[in-house]
């Protein structure tokens, strides 16, 4: 009885490339006629069979580590530039609130990404059916979303307004990197026309940045459309007023962060770089379009915040940014992760609150 | 040393019992000296009716080398430890 179960178990802990050890151990337990000894002897088995089983899933987990370093030091970069992003928050005098809705965001964000990592399978037709929900929502947000001087680009959920493209965006244009098909390449078209019509020109140029490195770099005739597409929608953005004045904690912050002090600038511009240069680690020859797709989706958002009154991602106040950072890890893998009302009374309005939009003032909504 | 010296190849349980090496121990060795071909290893069909066949084990010509080699090392290394004299 005993033996048999011993038996079970050296057959059950050995590695399937270790599997004839395992019956060679169980072979020799049978001429073993003495019960003791063939106990004594299976037990040193099991023994051994564990030592089999701990090598091999040590190399296993070392081989996905380097496998999937990319997505692991995206997601590190994504945790540390949040958290360079809660300090700043919290040194620059933002509100709790604001400090309370990015740590809340950040927690999201690893929650879904590493859920969605686990659960959802990056077959062909999951990417696809995804970059083409994602689509129909910025395009729902352009036509229904809540508008602040005619820029039409955040949906009321709950007591938050989200602004969509920041959490769907970098998920399209991470999907399409990884399958261009013709429903991908729709729903690219899509979410370029909903960014003219928001009208954004950052996540425009993201898409446009996007989509023209997978014409480059997997030139055929759908990538090559959706990449005119996006040239043009970009394009229409640029000759679209944008009136939008600059929010405190959100825009600009690259720069006035310095007034704060010049570690404090300097930090948040070490949160910027640290989310396009997890692409540095990956060797030259094991690049793909969607490592490059994916630096250069926050590349570009960066350099949008550097120059215009657009939200500055993950380092500074915003949610959105946040979550559709982390919501982007789970397809990276190549085939071979406001303000309440009554805060001025509450927490003391500073001169900047004051000149919030309206979006920010509105009770009793975070803007995120 | 134990398949060096064996006339023919030998089964798991009686490497065990000339080595007096546990199992434990034994088959991770064994399976290594195999990735690292110094090792042969080969089913046996059983000579009592109604046993599973077993594996039976001998050194290859690079295990036999190097078994040899070891071999030389470990008489030299005590051979100058019988001809060093106290100062």
């Amino acid at each position: 009885m005993m033996r048999r179960a011993l038996e079970r178990l050296i057959l059950w802990l050995a590695p399937d490339h270790r599997k004839k050890w395992a019956q060679a151990m169980t072979a020799e337990m049978a001429v073993i006629e003495n019960s003791r000894k063939a106990v004594a002897f299976a037990l040193g088995c099991v023994i051994a069979c564990c030592h089999f089983r701990c090598e091999f899933n040590i190399a296993q987990t070392g081989s996905r580590v380097v496998k999937d370093r990319f997505v692991i030091l995206t997601f590190i970069a994504g945790v540390a530039a949040g958290s360079i992003g809660l300090a700043y928050l919290l040194v620059s005098g933002a509100p709790l609130t604001k400090i309370l809705v990015n740590g809340g965001a950040i927690v999201i964000g690893i929650l879904l990404a590493m859920s969605l990592r686990l659960s959802a399978r990056a077959t062909d037709s999951v990417v696809t059916a995804i970059a083409l929900i994602g689509a129909f929502i910025l395009f729902g947000t352009a036509i229904f979303g809540f508008a602040i001087e005619d820029a039409r680009r955040w949906l009321l959920i709950g007591p938050f307004f989200i602004q969509t493209s920041l959490i769907l965006l970098p998920l399209i244009a991470v999907c399409f990197a990884r399958v261009q098909n013709f429903r991908t390449t729709a729903a690219v078209i899509v979410a370029a026309f909903a960014m003219a019509a928001q009208p954004d020109r950052a996540m425009a140029a993201m898409l446009f940045v996007a989509v023209a490195i997978v014409g480059m770099m997997r030139p055929g005739r759908l990538t090559v459309s959706a990449a005119l597409f996006c040239t043009m929608t970009f394009a229409t953005t640029l000759l679209l007023p944008d009136r939008l004045p600059a929010v405190p904690f959100v825009d600009h912050i690259l720069w006035t962060a310095f007034d704060t002090g010049l570690w404090v600038g300097l930090m948040l511009w070490a949160g910027c770089l640290l989310l396009v240069c997890p692409i540095i680690f990956v060797p030259k020859a094991e690049r793909t379009v969607l490592h490059y797709v994916f630096a250069s989706c926050w590349l570009t958002l960066i350099a949008a915040a550097a120059i215009g009154a657009y939200p500055t991602p993950i380092v500074g106040y915003g949610a959105s940014a946040i979550i559709g950072y982390f919501l982007s890890l789970i397809f990276l893998q190549p085939r071979s992760l406001g303000r309440l009302a009554g805060d001025k009374v509450r927490s003391g309005a500073t001169e900047a609150d004051e000149a919030m939009p309206p979006l920010r003032n509105s009770p009793p909504y975070f803007a995120i | 040393m134990a398949l060096l010296n064996a006339p023919e190849s030998l089964h798991g349980y009686e490497i065990m019992q000339i080595t007096g090496i546990k199992p434990g121990t034994l088959y991770p060795m064994l399976a290594r000296l195999e990735d690292q071909a110094m090792l042969a290893s080969q089913w046996q069909e059983a000579s009592v009716e109604g046993r599973p066949p077993r594996h039976i084990y001998s050194l290859t010509e690079a295990g036999r080398v190097l078994a040899k080699s070891l071999l030389n090392e470990e008489h030299r290394v005590s051979d100058q430890r019988l001809q060093a004299k106290p100062i």
